[in-house]
């Protein structure tokens, strides 16, 4: 069961616990294990259950959404040999953490090297473009600097 | 000819059904073939290519990683980047004939062009203040005017401010906003001024105040800097044997305009080619003619993501997929965070409850 929705009057989901736990029924190697990921959807959830089944050592990766309204994951993660599924987890979120900075490399040179079409509805404001990435880069190093 | 595509990255395309859907490139499916990740391979097999780049929309390509990355970030763009819209608003006067709440919804729909790294995000519950909060206010009265040309029936002739537009909204600095050099080189102002918000007739009267706060898509549609995030599969054609001369145009014509083209081979014949399968909407007419049967294999290439992207004004088209990684990424940190605490908790801690742990056998 999911909690209430809050006394603000939005329909904001509540969480039930930490942002991650493990669900009961695990082995006691945690080589057999379900996550409870909270706050997480789809997005989150295939990206991971990929990225966890190209580890050779995962016998089986799956996640559902329980339930559309409660906003959260549970994965299912198996082992070969007794290793650790905690493991297998820690290791494809930093590979995929990875990916997605290799993506965003490709990204910018992309747009840097310039060699794409104009569209018949003007051209783009590139100075404009240029001042808009230095205040955001400037927010994202204030939030590095505080922890976030 | 198109470069060689591996079998195993296509989907295979029938008269009446599609086939090889999933994807196979995980450790185990294929003999001899080992498919874990390594990012080196990664990085040389990643293609990102932008195509096109317009005031509005971005195309680009996106190569070699699966539709669970690809539609992450396709999600991530509409429901979690966050931008800046209008939340709250105070209706001091309305004498049109839009009813109160129907103006204040227009109110919120209205893209705002703020970058939205200038604002903190809204929680709800939160004080206002000048690092969360942007305040627009509209104040306009509609008159008529002194001497309209004689005979006039157009409202704009006749009476001052008969249309209110979204260029009618007026940043009203709070705090310390006036004096920040980047906000006075970029003002927060509507991307669209030309939306008509409500019309007026002479005596009516607007006073409203706004309030604009950064959230993102899931809370509310407004708050989605794209008007459509999509992609598609390349598709992928391959003439499997030569259509003779009386036939061809029929085959050219069975797929979309420029997909198929003519040349002459080395016999100085007539042949028809691939010119560009990109453009083909696969409409897969070429499978009702009999006489094409076994001539070509249609198919998409399962990691080929053509995205297309059209900002809905808020930020620039070429700035939304970074927005997006970046919210990925503090996804990624944020569950590894709480991972690394389950697995290493604090030392002052309560030890966990293990919760009906059971031995397997092997």
């Amino acid at each position: 069961m999911s909690n209430p929705p809050p006394d603000d009057g939005s329909l904001r989901y509540v969480p039930d616990g930490p942002k991650i736990s493990v669900l009961p029924g695990h082995t006691t190697d945690y080589s057999h294990a379900t996550f409870c990921i909270e706050e997480e959807d789809h997005t989150l959830g295939n990206a991971l259950r990929w990225m966890i089944m190209k580890n050779p050592k995962v016998e089986f990766c799956g996640y559902s959404m329980p339930h559309p309204s409660e906003y959260k994951i549970n994965l299912r993660i198996q082992m070969y040999d007794n290793a650790s599924s905690l493991d297998a987890l820690a290791l494809a979120l930093k590979q995929l953490d990875d990916l997605a900075g290799a993506i965003e490399e490709e990204y910018n040179a992309s747009l840097e090297g310039g060699e794409w079409e104009q569209g018949e509805d003007g051209e783009m404001d590139l100075e404009g473009a240029k001042r808009y990435a230095a205040e955001v880069k400037k927010r994202r190093e204030k939030e590095a600097k505080e922890g976030r | 000819m198109p470069e060689e595509i591996h079998p195993h990255r296509l989907v295979h395309i029938a008269s009446e059904r599609v086939s090889h859907v999933s994807s196979t490139d995980y450790p185990g499916h294929w003999p001899g073939e080992s498919y874990t990740w390594d990012l080196e391979f990664f990085r040389k097999s990643l293609q990102v290519d932008v195509k096109r780049l317009t005031p509005t929309t971005i195309d680009f390509d996106l190569v070699g990683t699966d539709a669970a990355i690809a539609n992450a970030l396709r999600r991530i763009m509409i429901g979690e980047v966050e931008t800046i819209a209008v939340e709250n608003v105070w209706v001091w006067q309305n004498t049109s004939v839009m009813q109160d709440e129907v103006l204040a919804s227009r109110l919120g729909l209205v893209p705002l062009r703020i970058n939205p790294a200038r604002l903190e995000s809204w929680t709800p519950n939160a004080v206002p203040t000048d690092a969360n909060t942007i305040s627009f206010e509209v104040q306009v009265t509609c008159t008529s005017r002194p001497f309209p040309p004689r005979g006039s029936t157009d409202p704009s002739e006749l009476y001052e401010n008969s249309s209110i537009y979204a260029s009618h909204l007026r940043w009203k600095p709070v705090g310390a906003q006036a004096a920040l050099p980047d906000w006075l080189a970029d003002p927060p102002s509507v991307a669209k001024p030309d939306i008509v918000l409500v019309k007026l007739r002479p005596g009516q009267e607007l006073n409203i105040e706004m309030h604009c706060v950064k959230s993102c898509g899931r809370d509310h549609a407004k708050y989605s800097p794209v008007a459509t995030a999509t992609y598609r599969l390349l598709p992928y054609i391959q003439i499997l044997k030569p259509i003779p001369e009386q036939l061809q145009a029929k085959f050219m014509q069975s797929f979309s305009p420029g997909v198929m083209g003519k040349r002459r081979n080395k016999q100085e014949e007539w042949e028809v080619f691939v010119k560009d399968a990109r453009k083909d909407t696969m409409s897969r007419n070429v499978f009702l003619y009999p006489e094409f049967e076994g001539a070509v294999k249609l198919t998409r290439v399962r990691d080929h993501f053509l995205f297309t992207i059209e900002s809905a004004g808020q930020m620039a088209p070429n700035a939304i997929l970074p927005e997006a990684i970046a919210v990925f990424r503090r996804k990624l940190r944020t569950v590894s965070k709480a991972l690394d605490e389950l697995m290493h908790p604090p030392e002052d801690a309560e030890p966990e409850v293990q919760e009906g742990g059971m031995e397997l056998d092997a």
